[in-house]
């Protein structure tokens, strides 16, 4: 069975949970501790080889993150055009009609924001490739609380449900005779806020009757509980668990001695 | 004058490359549901049935074939336009719901037709009589029980007064008396103001009682047809 | 105790009203309202099949949340009368807990999506062992049975999501038999099955009751339990009749049903 899953989901995919944990938890917190350009973009290019390595193609990585990756390229343009705007100290790049744009801090720290997004990006399409079930378990094997693990599982399993039913509503909307392409943008908005509205009751009443279930099956009732599955590190497992945060620490001293 | 699905075929997912596509859920199916039947269409879970519905409003559009409501291709129409002339009753009624009262949820479909005060209230009324949710008039849609929110979903649609109207499983959380009311309903729509009504179900008692004709499916194909239950 | 035959469900003189909070201008009051079961008394042997009848809104489904402790301990409402689960008191007594019910009496709740909790079928059916504690290679092992009894070998790892509507409702009846509880409770198993689905679960019910649980059906679509111990209707919260499905007059269902 293990090979099989090998064979079609590539290398990312069979990892065990840790390592990926453990690759996300140490890059977003190297590349918040300096503000050096240098290193962050080092952290960036060590987990964009991590994805290559591990299966995942360029287009299939643009594909997912596209409108992500667009939000930053247009933080980037914004911050890079109005920081520093009427800042005395600093000498503007670009000068339209009296009006100072683009100043060489402004780039600098729009660099480095969208650098810094772009890490935790690619750290989470890294946590993507793999399941939500082996996340519970690896929490767990680290001694999180289970209930605790328990939240997080269930809110990620919601996630696709309650956009589902917004797609849902949204139709039925329709089919009664909204006809949003016909709305001026404050009836756009009234009528989206109509949208949220039964998915936000709808979201509680789950979880509501969700907890009824999960009692009359259990949970709870004891202070621990068990699990079906186990999660076991491999030697490669091991290896990368310490590989990664050792990585980023040679890194930081590497771009400092530099 | 008809609701005419052509040879239509859709299947789901087919998005990644790697996986193969998947059997289409509904594969080449051609029907025409006419102005004052009740065209029922049965099968087994899992046979196309729900995909069809979405088919033939436009929620989904067909990968090949096309569906023609009264002469315009659905592709010309938006959902609006398309949902003032063919209601639609979708499974599992609490996600169909999204008004803040009862009153709201039929009035909300209305006050889309545009309609005058007088007719908007009249017909309001009518339909929450019809349906025995008078006493919930005020109430908040959610609260309801699963009976009585398919009720609500049910007269939110047919109190528009659509051309066609399409019930995919209405009578899954309805109990004996209700079913009967619907299906007298059914009846009289199609026969007194001449709705073109598709009952798609598995409730054999029900579809028996009370469809025209029927059309039974499987693996998204037709197996067979029937012009006349007698 | 063992010695004794022990009575799965009994219910002394039960009667019970939601509260409901009724918002007029700033004040919100709680107002009385009309009591969705009144004055039940009931007894359910072991090993027997009961089919709860009735218009919708005749109380099935309250009654079936009593029967597990639901109400009242987590909805609210006025409860007056016993309902006993082997001998013990669950509706006075503050010191019972839901969750330790679970392995006596199972509930099959009717929305299949609001009882589904993990990500993939066979960790949502393990999800009530490992509650309880169940050592690893024991819970594999009942998992694998109830995947194969239930006919969903090919969705184990499936994400429930990506299930079909009766798929669904199969999960949720393994999930709940993996409790092994004595009592089995189902609210509307099959209103939402094909023919074949309902064949299906009538065999699951007989199979149940084979191997000696007790079990509890509201169901519309009563006719398909024909072979049950008892058929009982439920008719404004209280009890309009019970007996075997043969002794109870066509008559009278109808009257009741067919309004």
């Amino acid at each position: 069975m293990n090979e099989n899953r090998a064979i079609k989901k590539g290398r990312l995919r069979i990892l065990d949970p840790r390592p990926k944990l453990m690759l996300m938890a140490s890059a977003s917190t190297a590349c918040m501790l300096t503000s050096n350009l240098w290193y962050i973009a080092s952290i960036l290019v060590v987990l964009v080889v991590t994805l290559l390595i591990g299966g995942m193609n360029l287009s299939l990585l643009w594909n997912r993150a596209k409108a992500i990756f667009m939000l930053i390229i247009m933080l980037f343009v914004i911050q890079t055009l109005f920081f520093g705007m009427g800042r005395a100290d600093a000498a503007p790049l670009l000068h339209i009609g009296g009006f100072g744009f683009v100043y060489t801090g402004g780039i600098l720290l729009a660099a480095m924001l969208s650098l810094r997004l772009l890490v935790i990006v690619f750290a989470g399409l890294i946590l993507l490739e793999g399941e939500i079930r082996d996340y519970l378990l690896a929490l767990v094997q680290m001694k999180i609380p289970y209930t605790f693990a328990f939240m997080v599982v269930i809110g990620l399993h919601f996630l696709p449900i309650l956009r589902e039913e917004a797609t849902n509503v949204y139709c039925c909307m329709q089919l009664r005779g909204k006809d949003f392409k016909k709305l001026k943008l404050t009836g756009k908005i009234r009528a989206y806020i109509g949208i949220c509205l039964p998915i936000l009751v709808s979201a509680l009443r789950r979880a509501d009757e969700m907890s009824i279930a999960m009692e009359t099956r259990g949970f709870r009732s004891q202070p621990r509980r068990t699990y079906m599955r186990q999660l076991k590190m491999r030697g490669a497992d091991i290896a990368l668990t310490i590989l990664f945060p050792a990585i980023f620490v040679g890194l930081y001293f590497l771009v400092k001695f530099l | 004058m008809a609701l005419v699905a052509e040879t239509i075929t859709y299947s789901y997912g087919g998005g990644s490359s790697s996986v193969p596509p998947p059997e289409p859920a509904v594969d080449g199916f051609s029907a025409s549901f006419e102005h004052g039947r009740v065209s029922a269409i049965m099968g087994p879970n899992g046979c196309g049935k729900t995909t069809l519905a979405k088919l033939l409003v436009g929620i989904l559009k067909p990968l090949h074939g096309e569906v023609i409501l009264d002469g315009t291709n659905l592709v010309g129409l938006t959902l609006a336009e398309t949902g003032k002339r063919v209601g639609l009753v979708m499974q599992q009624p609490g996600r169909q719901l999204f008004c803040t009262s009862v009153k709201d949820e039929i009035e909300f479909g209305l006050k889309c037709l545009e309609l005058s005060q007088e007719e908007t209230e009249q017909r309001k009324n009518k339909y929450l009589e019809y349906f025995g949710l008078q006493q919930y008039e005020d109430r908040f849609p959610f609260e309801l029980s699963t009976g009585e929110k398919q009720r609500l979903v049910i007269a939110a649609v047919v109190c528009m007064q659509p051309d066609y109207l399409i019930l995919d499983e209405p009578t899954s959380a309805l109990d004996r008396g209700r079913k009967r009311a619907l299906g007298a309903l059914l009846r009289r729509l199609s026969k007194d103001e001449n709705t073109g009504v598709i009952l798609i179900s598995h409730d054999e008692w029900f579809v028996s009682e009370y469809a025209d004709g029927v059309t039974v499916m499987d693996h998204g194909r037709i197996v067979c047809r029937k012009e006349s239950m007698r | 105790m063992s010695t004794e035959k022990r009575i799965p469900i009994e219910v002394r003189n039960l009667t019970f009203a939601y509260e409901r909070d009724e918002k007029s201008g700033t004040e919100t009051t709680t107002t009385a309202v009309p009591p969705a079961l009144s004055g039940i008394d009931l007894t359910i042997e072991s090993g027997t099949v009961v089919v709860l009848i009735g218009p919708s809104g005749s109380g099935k489904t309250t009654l079936c949340k009593c029967l597990t402790g639901i109400i009242p301990k987590l909805i609210k409402g006025n409860l007056d009368g016993e309902v006993l689960i082997f001998g013990r008191e669950i509706a006075q007594d503050s010191s019972v807990e839901i969750s330790m019910l679970s392995t006596q009496i199972g509930f099959v709740m009717q929305e299949p999506d609001h009882q589904i909790v993990m990500t993939t079928v066979e960790d949502d059916i393990a999800f009530g062992p490992e509650n309880s504690m169940m050592p690893s290679p024991e819970i594999r092992a009942l998992v694998d049975h109830l995947i194969a009894d239930m006919g969903l070998e090919a969705k184990a790892e499936t994400n429930p999501n990506n299930l079909s509507g009766g798929e669904k409702q199969r999960l949720t009846v393994a999930g709940v038999l993996a409790m092994e509880p004595e009592i089995m409770v189902f609210d509307e198993p099959v209103s939402s099955l094909d023919a074949v689905g309902k064949a299906h679960f009538v065999e699951i019910v007989k199979e149940l009751k084979a191997a000696g649980k007790t079990i509890i059906i509201v169901e519309h679509d009563y006719e398909v339990f024909d072979f049950a111990d008892r058929w009982i209707l439920i008719k404004d919260g209280r009890v309009a009749a019970d007996a075997i499905p043969s002794a109870i007059p066509k008559t009278l269902l109808e009257r009741e049903l067919w309004r």
